[in-house]
């Protein structure tokens, strides 16, 4: 290997397995800084609020492992209906496909709950340790009282914190509310407790700990989000054209005949990133495109009175002068997968019977002859209630002239949410057998409302 | 630490993935009546699959990243 490439591989793999370099990030305000405090604001006002909100006297969402059954709102889903959540999976993939396409690693810098949770926990930290500068310093100092006392305020708050995340996040799937009493009363069961401090623990580690290092060496999206970008998808960029050179001055000084640039070269900008690069060295994947370098340099822009914008939101392609291309095939194409999906699956949440059947045919015995001479095959129906309430059904079965239909244990009721089977016996004259293996139909139907139906194919087997 | 993660990570997303599709097409309460086990429901096995298959990915990510040391 010649010396240079081992030189570079060896840079690469320090880059790898550097120790990390502890991070502060600097306060910033700004448009963008607005933005992602509404965002939070807002999602984590939803993810703490929402297990509290009754429907019909119940959890409006709950996710009841310990029932399996799951409430959103109105609708209820049984593990029968495992396809739709497949479905959420696939319009939750497509739309990542295309917000990033279009707009770059806005779930990031704006949505991820590893943002929006180091976000809050770096907002306890300004409130109980300073700024920035007061964060370094009380690091470096010694372990004096004071600072034994601060850091101990610190983890409090944030472990409180934390706990209250993990508690919120098991009340999805068991009752918040007899979550509560539980805790309150000591009485909470081994496996909900363990849930419960998982979560905390693993709030309280990432989002104080572990914070950029989560998007840097765990986050898969991270690694593979560059796939999906193209010249026209918006990026955070510096502009060095208008920047290089950069270097300080004064604000009088005219700096176009010092021959600078616009950076004043103050690194506001890698002081406030929370990965910690310097977005001046061009596109790298820890940025998770949080915009506070746009704030932080539009800041010094409009102190040092030149136009703002020296680092913002914008594409390769204008960046190198050329234009840049919303409505392009990829976007258009990402954009047509993901509404037929999500309205196809939309139309068939709200169009699903509440009745399902499977059939399974006896597997000892295709068809027997009876006493008569008649032909008889043996199905176990699966009867599967998805509605809130208990019914009783009707089953009949079609495709055979005179196809006679027994069912032993009448009449067939299945409970909210029950899977009862049922054995048919089908019976038909040979006369009437086209062929060794006819094709039928099995008929449900709730017998209180004749909406409720489903039907389901199967064949009937009989001599050569 | 980077190998910590990479053995304890994926491992931790592919049970969190097993345990769904194994807890929608298994109710455990067949198994715990079919077992004769006598524990504390179907949160308990849910958590149980989940540990277990998180143990087992583990195991798998472990050997892997050892078969990838060369041979000495």
């Amino acid at each position: 290997m010649p010396e240079s490439a081992k030189a570079t591989d060896s840079v690469i793999e320090q880059h790898l397995y550097a120790k990390r370099q502890q991070i502060y990030p600097r306060q910033v305000s700004g448009l963008f800084a607005r933005l992602r405090v509404t965002a939070v604001l807002v999602l984590l006002g939803l993810y703490y609020f929402i297990p509290w909100l009754q429907w019909d006297g119940r959890q409006a969402v709950l996710f009841d492992l310990p029932e399996r059954k799951f409430y959103i709102f109105g609708l209820i889903f049984w593990p029968q209906d495992f396809i739709y959540l497949t479905g959420l999976l696939i319009i939750a993939a497509l739309s990542l496909f295309f917000f990033t396409a279009v707009a770059g690693r806005l779930w990031c810098g704006y949505a991820c709950p590893q943002t929006v949770w180091t976000e809050t926990f770096m907002w306890i930290q300004r409130k109980i340790e300073g700024d920035r500068n007061q964060q370094i310093k009380l690091a470096k100092s010694p372990w004096t009282f004071k600072k034994i006392r601060t850091k101990a305020l610190l983890h409090f708050v944030w472990i409180a914190f934390a706990l209250w995340t993990g508690f919120t996040f098991v009340g999805y799937f068991m009752p918040i509310q007899e979550l509560a009493d539980r805790i309150v009363s000591f009485s909470l069961s081994g496996w909900a407790l363990f849930w419960v401090l998982f979560y905390s623990f693993a709030t309280y580690g990432n989002a104080g700990w572990m914070r950029e290092q989560v998007c840097i060496y765990m986050c898969p999206y991270a690694r593979f989000q560059s796939a999906m970008f193209d010249k026209n998808t918006l990026i955070i960029s510096y502009d060095p054209k208008r920047g290089e050179p950069r270097g300080g001055r004064r604000k009088r000084d005219d700096h176009k005949a010092m021959g600078l640039g616009d950076c004043i070269n103050c690194s506001l900008c890698v002081q406030v990133c929370p990965t910690g690069i310097d977005i001046r060295d061009g596109l790298q994947y820890q940025c998770i495109g949080c915009a506070a370098c746009i704030d932080a340099c539009d800041g010094v822009m409009e102190k040092m009175q030149y136009p703002k914008g020296l680092i913002r939101y914008t594409t390769e392609n204008a960046v190198e002068g050329g234009e840049t291309r919303i409505f392009r095939p990829r976007v258009i194409i990402y954009a047509l997968i993901l509404l037929t999906v999500t309205s196809a699956i939309m139309f068939s949440i709200f169009t699903r019977s509440v009745v399902e059947l499977d059939v399974l045919r006896d597997r000892n015995q295709l068809y027997r002859e009876n006493n008569y001479g008649l032909v008889e095959n043996i199905y176990t129906l699966k009867v599967i209630n998805k509605d809130s309430k208990a019914h009783e059904y009707q089953i009949s079965a079609s495709g055979i002239d005179d196809l006679q239909l027994e069912i032993d244990n009448l009449p067939v009721v299945a409970e909210a949410g029950e899977v009862k089977n049922v054995i048919v016996r089908l019976i038909a004259d040979p006369e009437d057998l086209k062929s060794p293996s006819s094709k039928i139909e099995f008929n449900i139907m709730a017998t209180d409302n004749q909406e409720i139906t489903n039907t389901e194919a199967a064949r009937f087997l009989g001599p050569r | 630490m980077q190998k910590a993660v990479a053995i304890l990570w994926p491992s931790f997303l592919v049970a969190g993935v097993a345990t769904i599709l194994f807890s929608t097409l298994i109710d455990p309460d067949i198994l715990i009546h079919g077992l004769g086990l006598e524990v504390a429901g179907r949160l308990a096995i849910y958590s149980i699959a989940w540990l277990g298959f998180w143990l087992m990915g583990i195991v798998t990510a472990g050997l892997t990243c050892f078969f990838l040391n060369p041979l000495k």
